[in-house]
């Protein structure tokens, strides 16, 4: 295919009636490294079409391999607690995540991995200049502030249209030595990161959710696909021992250990209305709490330790994994 | 011939019928018919029909100067109301009936050429006034004024030619039936009782409520039928809100039945549509709910500033619209309930059905209802869309008696309450805590929830509000922890978002 010029895809944003970015710029050493030079990631130059020169805001050198950790946009509190507890446990590690900078399970990644004090790369749709979700401004301004980079394969000012996200996709797969998948629907852009990893001849995670729930029907069908599950923590340092060669620790189970709650594990389970709460777990209740209005107090007093949240259709889940 | 004779009428104002005499004066002088005292086109034209409704009815028109006043001068009057007392002033006043029969009355009626007294809108607001005025009101036999034929002596007057008998005779009061007209009912309704549990909190405390959900999860049907469960109208309220019901041609028996109104206005509203206006003033969808419940559907697609309109009458109780010829306070104490989808497509957070719209956009719908007006709603649950199962087995479940049993109790129970504390309104923060009474418990659970959530002050009033309903509900003096987490569980919506 050929590229269209900047300008040719101004057009075609008006066209499709989008709004440029016109937000703040990124602050912070800006490099372009062509295909050819010493600098340009060994793994990007081996995927099939691999890009004429990246454009980067932030430090180069953290264009190493890493791990993908990517998932929905739309992600559900699981979602978005499963991609802050393994892109912390990698950046912890010394592993470079690489996510899309999206709303959701993305941003979710690229925090944890700050908070861990490692440096993340962000590859975006459109141009460094043509910010997009704006409203992840603030995020990656940090991320390049704390070492890491944020990378298009565009020219500074090239706006985002939906076509460049999806070609994006094959530069997260392809910088990765393996993508982490947190949450998937079915069909959705985040599967599509997997299938170009694949194609990449990339090792592809998955962490696993309840077959009852849309937003991990296509996590599911890749794990039925043969993807290596992630099921904890240890399943997680396996993986990347066997990936980076990081050594494993012994960790004790911080959270997700099966806990005497009745309601707090048929939660973990499904979420589920408060409906359906009264109706299924209540009889299963201890007999002190067996009232609709000890349930309400349970739930709230869940809540209030952050264990479960409520979801935007009103169901109640698991906040922490 | 001269002659004159005043009787007396009223013209409708806002939500009530305002006292207005017609004085009628006969002279010598050139045969013309005058009608002063600010009248409006409709009543200028009463001329024509008067004088057409008198030569039919075989009375005679005077052939002098005939000049017809409405007093108070300084108030403007409308409406074909006064086509029959002006024809009856006028054939008093010439001696062709007796004046006795007609001075000492209320009169009210439009006349048609061929002089049958028909009724005119409100005519209950016009008993009112009667009642209040200490009159007999004489008007066309209408159903609306048999109900409150008891208190008031109605005299039915089918043609302007009755006048000649010389008597009236008397309506006979007509009962209103003592049972509610059939109701919808909550036991219609599959599964939801979480959500009718809500319904029967806020209808226990007046609560305003807003239900979220994807389209057809019935969100409709829950809030259609809040009257069934809300005690029935006191006597006083009966009337009162009957007649506001009169003005605009309502139906007005279930009302005296005591059902309380449930008024739906479609999206398309206009500020003058909700709030009352026109010219002359009409009572608009709030003061039509007024002792009932105002029910906005798809409270997103209403014009934002008509909404925001809403707001001050939601305080106050009351509507004052402004007119350059003066103030028409009308009331306007409702319930509030109303319903919105999530996003534009209406799917969003949907298990089952994907939502196709951007994060923007339902950014965008949710602000359009967030901001000050939730500030006035004080709970909000989530509807869901019920199972096929739930919806085909129709178990029915909870049924409206038993919610309207515990709503009675409930208020009973806060009446007791409000009366022991020499009924002082509660207005304040320390109020608020005072009537609570909260366990230890339940004060550090609120505590700490108000931290973890970033609840404002007034957030916090709401719950405390609820939560009283919750504990009247339960028939406890003291608010206790239960009754604090379900009042923040009907509080808070989503509380598993992104960081």
């Amino acid at each position: 295919m050929i590229e269209p010029t900047t300008e040719e895809a101004k057009g075609a944003q008006k066209a499709m009636g989008f709004r440029s970015y016109t937000g703040p710029l990124l602050e912070g050493p800006r490099t372009v490294i062509d295909a050819g030079s010493d600098a340009f990631p060994e793994a990007l130059g081996a995927i099939p079409h691999p890009p004429e020169r990246l454009y980067v805001v932030g430090d180069p050198a953290a264009l190493c391999e890493g791990l993908a950790v990517i998932g929905a946009r739309n992600a559900t509190p699981y979602g978005l607690a499963c991609a802050r507890r393994f892109a912390g446990r990698a950046a912890e590690r010394g592993i470079v995540v690489i996510s899309g900078g999206a709303r959701g399970c993305d941003g979710q990644a690229h925090r944890a991995a700050l908070e861990a004090g490692a440096p993340t790369v962000v590859f975006l749709g459109g141009g460094c200049d043509q910010i997009y979700p704006a409203s992840n401004f603030g995020l990656f301004q940090q991320v390049v502030d704390g070492g890491g980079a944020v990378v298009s394969e565009h020219e500074w000012d090239f706006p985002a249209l939906p076509y460049t996200f999806r070609k994006r996709n094959r530069l997260i797969a392809g910088l990765a030595r393996a993508v982490l998948i947190v949450e998937a629907g079915l069909p959705s852009g985040t599967f599509s990161t997997a299938d170009e990893a694949l194609e990449a001849n990339k090792d592809v995670l998955v962490v696993p959710g309840a077959i009852s729930s849309a937003t991990s029907a296509g996590s599911n069908r890749l794990l039925y696909q043969g993807a290596t599950p992630i099921v904890d923590d240890e399943t997680f340092d396996d993986a990347l021992h066997a990936l980076f060669g990081t050594l494993k620790q012994e960790s004790v189970q911080e959270g997700a250990g099966p806990s005497r709650d009745v309601l707090l594990e048929a939660l973990r389970a499904e979420p589920m209305r408060l409906d359906r709460i009264m109706e299924t777990v209540l009889p299963r209740m201890r007999a002190a709490d067996r009232t609709p209005a000890r349930v309400q107090l349970r739930l709230a007093k869940l809540e209030q330790a952050g264990l479960i949240g409520r979801y935007p259709d009103g169901r109640f889940g698991p906040l922490t994994v | 011939m001269s002659g004159k004779c005043t009787v007396q009428s009223a013209t409708i104002v806002g939500v009530r019928a305002l006292p207005v005499s017609v004085e009628v004066a006969i002279t010598n002088g050139m045969p013309a018919f005058s009608i002063v005292g600010m009248p409006d086109a409709s009543i200028q034209e009463a001329r024509e029909r008067v004088r057409a409704a008198i030569r039919f009815c075989g009375f005679q028109m005077p052939p002098d100067k005939v000049v017809v006043n409405l007093a108070p001068g300084s108030l403007r009057k409308s409406g074909s109301g006064f086509d029959f007392p002006i024809a009856a002033a006028i054939l008093a006043a010439s001696r062709q009936i007796d004046p006795d029969l007609v001075t000492e009355s209320f009169l009210v009626g439009e006349l048609s050429l061929e002089g049958e007294v028909k009724p005119v809108h409100g005519m209950l607001a016009h008993c009112r006034c009667a009642i209040e005025n200490g009159l007999d009101i004489v008007c066309a036999p209408s159903e609306e004024c048999a109900y409150v034929a008891d208190e008031l002596a109605v005299h039915p007057v089918e043609r302007l030619s009755s006048l000649r008998a010389g008597g009236f005779g008397r309506m006979a009061p007509l009962r209103v039936p003592p049972t509610a007209p059939a109701q919808l009912d909550y036991g219609d309704v599959g599964g939801h009782e979480v959500a009718k549990r809500a319904m029967q909190i806020a209808a226990a405390g007046n609560h305003g409520i807003l239900m979220m959900g994807p389209p057809g999860s019935g969100k409709t049907m829950l809030a259609s039928r809040l009257p069934s469960i809300l005690p029935p109208l006191d006597e006083a309220q009966r009337l009162e809100t009957a007649c506001i019901h009169s003005i605009v041609d309502d139906d007005v028996e279930s009302l005296l039945a005591g059902v309380r109104p449930f008024r739906a206005p479609h999206h398309s509203a206009t500020m003058a549509g909700l709030l009352g206006g026109g010219n002359p003033v009409r009572p608009g969808e709030l003061t039509l709910a007024h002792n009932g419940v105002l029910f906005l559907d798809e409270l997103a697609e209403f014009s934002p500033h008509v909404l925001q309109g809403i707001r001050q009458p939601l305080e106050s109780g009351k509507i004052a619209i402004t007119r350059a010829a003066g103030n028409v306070v009308m009331p306007a104490r409702f319930m509030f309930v109303a319903a919105s989808n999530p996003c534009p497509c209406g799917y969003h957070g949907d298990p089952k059905i994907p939502c196709t719209c951007s994060a923007a956009q339902v950014n965008a719908y949710q602000n359009r209802i967030g901001g000050p007006l939730i500030d006035r709603i004080d709970m909000c649950i989530d509807v869901g869309r019920s199972e096929v199962d739930e919806v085909l087995d129709c178990r029915g479940g909870t049924d409206s008696a038993t919610l309207a049993a515990g709503v009675a109790a409930a208020r009973a129970f806060a009446f007791e309450r409000y009366r022991r504390c020499d009924h002082r309104t509660v207005r304040t923060v320390p109020d608020m805590i005072e009537v609570c009474q909260m366990s230890d418990e339940a004060a550090s659970l609120l505590r700490a929830m108000g931290k973890a959530f970033n609840l404002s002050g007034r957030g916090i009033m709401k719950v405390l509000g609820v939560a009283r309903t919750v504990a009247d509900l339960g028939q406890h003096e003291q608010v206790g922890e239960e009754d604090v987490a379900e009042a923040l569980n009907l509080r808070l919506r989503h509380t598993g978002g992104e960081s």
